[in-house]
């Protein structure tokens, strides 16, 4: 329980200094993935934001950096880390992926007990990211992405135009095209 | 490098452009993997079943936030027996 309280108290405290920044924000990786899917085990918390504006960037850093550890500290990269109270927070803007003003304004919100309310990428755009990673990264991320689809389909809650669309977007529309065959 | 494929949205076949030829063997593998990995309808039934909140329609959240102290305490775990094997390897 004490554990648990300590993880709340950072992943509240997260939220709320990267929202001062990035308002955008919405949870992705495995701790997004398992609101969708059967939940796997996972070491810490990951934000997609938009980090292209390099000064606002420059002050984030600048802010975070006085009061907790943020690593690395100078700009021109697309993923971060954060420790927060021993917590490990990853705020990130994968290169490949597009995170335009469709995909903000698709965003679910999980409310959390002792946190409070969390945007979270949709389920389409979750899988279409991990779909873009896979390219790059290999076969674990394009695992993740059909656990997104197959659970979202069997909540019924997977709007499949929409995800092709995003998928043909991000020039990966093949892969899901087959992400989607029975 | 190019792939020839049925898009059901446009309801026709397509060609579309997957990057350099180079990278054949890794499309294959993503292509491969894509079709062949499977998620029983068993296992989706127990996932609706048990870990779904039938209000939210999403996994409940204290199973969320368990998998995510779970892989904490793991990790915290594994660094920790990491350490120890380090300090008798030596002694």
């Amino acid at each position: 329980m004490e554990v648990e309280r300590k993880f709340k108290n950072a992943f509240r405290t997260a939220v709320r200094e990267i929202r001062r920044f990035y308002p955008e924000l919405a949870l992705i990786g495995r701790f997004a993935r398992n609101f969708y899917a059967n939940p796997e085990t996972t070491l810490d918390i990951d934000f997609i934001v938009n980090l292209d504006d390099v000064e606002k960037l420059a002050e984030f850093i600048e802010f975070v950096s006085g009061r907790y550890e943020i690593f690395p500290k100078d700009v021109g990269h697309w993923q971060y880390r954060l420790v927060i109270k021993g917590m490990r927070i990853d705020v990130v803007k994968p290169p490949s992926f597009k995170f335009d003003e469709e995909v903000v304004h698709r965003r679910r919100t999980v409310r959390i007990e002792g946190v409070g309310e969390v945007p979270i990428l949709s389920p389409e755009d979750l899988a279409v990211l991990y779909v873009v990673a896979s390219i790059k990264r290999g076969i674990k991320d394009l695992i993740k992405a059909k656990d997104v689809v197959v659970y979202s389909l069997g909540r019924e809650d997977f709007n499949e135009k929409y995800f092709l669309k995003k998928c043909e977007e991000n020039g990966v529309k093949p892969i899901c095209l087959v992400l989607l065959q029975d | 490098m190019y792939v020839t494929m049925w898009d059901k949205q446009s309801r026709r076949p397509r060609r579309f452009y997957l990057g350099r030829r180079e990278e054949m063997k890794r499309w294959e593998e993503l292509f491969k993997l894509a079709r062949e990995y499977r998620v029983g309808k068993d296992e989706v039934r127990d996932y609706v079943d048990y870990f779904l909140d039938k209000e939210t329609n999403l996994t409940k959240v204290e199973y969320v936030m368990l998998s995510l102290s779970l892989g904490v305490d793991l990790w915290k775990w594994s660094e920790s027996s990491r350490t120890r094997s380090g300090q008798q390897l030596g002694r």
